[in-house]
């Protein structure tokens, strides 16, 4: 696989904020009021390993030069303090944000069930063009039932099942997701922080240990 | 102050102003954050105010003749009567496990497929289909009317009798038996000893003085009542039959979409939500069968609603080889839920302890 690292960079002076090997965590931190974007690098920029090591990469301060695409070194004295908190506020974030990510992704493991990743939305389109009180079917959702060896109507109404379980479900856990993006891009001290992180717990699990 | 009959104390967070709120709340290690313990026999005195609920009194202590399958049978008659009373379908919520697959075989042993197609819909997701994938196919997928549980925020909307197979956990013991049996097979199925509960809920809890308070409630609360706490699977028994009935009673609401929450009313949970196992004929022969709790193999627990099951549908791995699982974890995870519900039936979006703290408690320092 691809080895990528999105960089979480400043539009006040082009420094890096941060990284990340998740484009997800890197679009919800630049989502947020800190004004940065989002960019894309890969091993063949220098000090590319650099920027893997947290220690290395936060010990300094990096800039992404528009001109040749490298990842260079700043002179710490040249960014403001405002950069440096930012950056601050920005690494908190990012270490909730892996937290969301991992949440995010426990929760829709279930609903993950085909390889074919359009399959749902096309099979929705199939289903809809289906009659099954009149004995109407698609020809791809007879074919499938075909396939599968079982009566229609069964295989109807399982897939259906199937396919509004696993939209519904991922419509759900992206509003939850959604909704803690935003609350992580506003918080900035370490109270809020704590306060998040229980609560993204208990809305994503805890509230179901009934 | 309030009284409530449901609380989520998830999200009561310890304050200083009452210092044993944090004790009181590590006694939900024990369980969980999210399952609000009330006594129903009214000897346990939380912190946070709480009421019995009328539907949720314990019943008069008595002898019952009655099977396991004659109270299926009496339930399903006396729902199917209601359905036809109100002209409305009955919504059976169905997970595929053991509670619901016996709940719905209690009508499909009871009734033919055409009365049936028009009385009742089945309530399910595809999570249901993953954990009784053959049931299923069998008797429900091109069989009978299907909506999708996911939806569960919308149908509080008195369109149907909602109905869920909550309360067999209750009646059997608690699943709460499967890590104690998987930690202690040996000491399991002995005679009652504080020493061995204390133990091993102490493990959890880590408060010595609570998981006193808590392993002495539920013995009084026995006591009180009638019941003999004999073996190590009583305990946990009537803290689930008693101290969690209530909750779970009520926890279905907690879905309920904010719009349809002016629906939400003691009418409701008399004639819109009703819980298959929640009678007093279930109560009383749970009361009166010692030995379905009394199992040494986690296998064995609910086996006579399996064993009924088999009778029907003849699917020899479900009786051999199926688990009671956390089923309805499914239908409760990810969703945005009020924290409580107080004894005029008004849901509380958020709680605040101020209004619900009760000084005079068990937890008091």
């Amino acid at each position: 696989m691809e080895d990528i690292l999105y960089l979480v960079i400043s539009h006040e002076n082009f420094c890096v904020y941060t990284c990340t090997t998740h484009l997800i965590s890197a679009n919800a931190l630049a989502s947020s009021s800190i004004d940065c974007w989002v960019r894309a690098v890969t091993p063949f920029l220098n000090n590319f390993t650099k920027f893997k090591s947290k220690k290395e990469f936060y010990e300094n301060v990096w800039k992404n030069d528009k001109r040749s695409g490298q990842l260079v070194l700043v002179d710490p004295s040249l960014v403001s303090e405002l950069w440096l908190l930012n950056r601050e506020i920005i690494k908190r974030r990012q270490e909730l944000f892996d937290i969301w990510e991992i949440h995010t992704t426990n929760a829709l493991l279930r609903v993950e069930t085909t390889k074919w990743v359009a399959f749902s939305a096309v099979a929705n389109i199939e289903l809809k063009l289906c009659k099954p009180d009149q004995n109407i079917y698609s020809p791809i959702i007879e074919e499938y039932a075909h396939i599968s060896g079982r009566p229609i109507e069964q295989v109807y109404d399982e897939l259906n099942l199937k396919i509004e379980t696993e939209n519904i479900t991922k419509f759900r856990i992206t509003a939850l997701a959604e909704k803690f993006k935003d609350m992580i891009n506003q918080a900035t001290t370490l109270e809020e922080f704590d306060k998040i992180k229980t609560q993204m717990f208990i809305e994503f699990w805890g509230n179901a240990e009934t | 102050m309030k009284s409530l009959y449901y609380v989520n104390p998830n999200s009561i967070a310890p304050i200083l102003k009452y210092p044993e709120i944090a004790d009181w709340k590590s006694m939900y290690r024990a369980i969980s954050y999210a399952v609000g313990l009330i006594d129903r026999s009214n000897q346990f005195i939380q912190p946070i105010n709480t009421s019995v609920y009328s539907g949720c009194n314990l019943p008069p202590l008595q002898s019952q003749s009655l099977t396991y399958r004659d109270c299926c049978n009496n339930r399903a008659t006396e729902l199917w009567e209601l359905s036809g009373r109100l002209q409305k379908p009955l919504g059976i919520m169905w997970s595929g496990g053991i509670d619901s697959t016996r709940m719905l075989i209690s009508f499909l042993e009871n009734y033919s497929l055409s009365e049936i197609k028009d009385r009742i819909r089945i309530l399910t997701s595809y999570d249901a289909v993953v954990e009784n994938q053959e049931f299923f196919r069998k008797y429900i997928a091109g069989k009978l009317p299907i909506s999708n549980s996911e939806s569960i925020p919308l149908l509080f909307d008195k369109s149907i009798i909602l109905l869920t197979g909550e309360h067999n956990d209750q009646l059997f013991g608690s699943d709460m038996l499967k890590s104690f049996m998987l930690d202690r097979p040996d000491i399991f199925h002995k005679n009652f000893s504080k020493d061995i509960i204390f133990s091993y809920l102490n493990a959890k809890i880590k408060i010595d003085k609570v998981t006193s308070i808590l392993i002495d409630a539920v013995c009084r609360s026995a006591s009180t009542y009638g019941i003999t706490i004999e073996k190590n699977a009583d305990w946990f028994w009537w803290w689930n039959f008693c101290f969690k009935w209530q909750s779970v009673n009520f926890r279905l609401m907690v879905l309920c979409s904010p719009k349809l929450w002016s629906n939400i009313s003691e009418e409701f949970m008399n004639t819109y939500l009703h819980h298959f196992y929640d009678s007093t004929d279930f109560q009383l022969w749970s009361i009166n069968s010692q030995d379905v709790r009394n199992i040494t193999k986690w296998i064995d627990y609910k086996k006579q609603a399996k064993v009924e099951i088999f009778e029907f549908d003849k699917n020899q791995d479900y009786l051999d080889n199926k688990l009671k699982k956390p089923s309805l974890r499914t239908v409760y995870v990810q969703r945005t839920v009020f924290e409580g519900i107080d004894t005029n039936f008004n849901i509380i979006p958020k709680l605040d302890l101020a209004d619900i703290y009760l000084p005079d408690n068990e937890f008091k320092i």
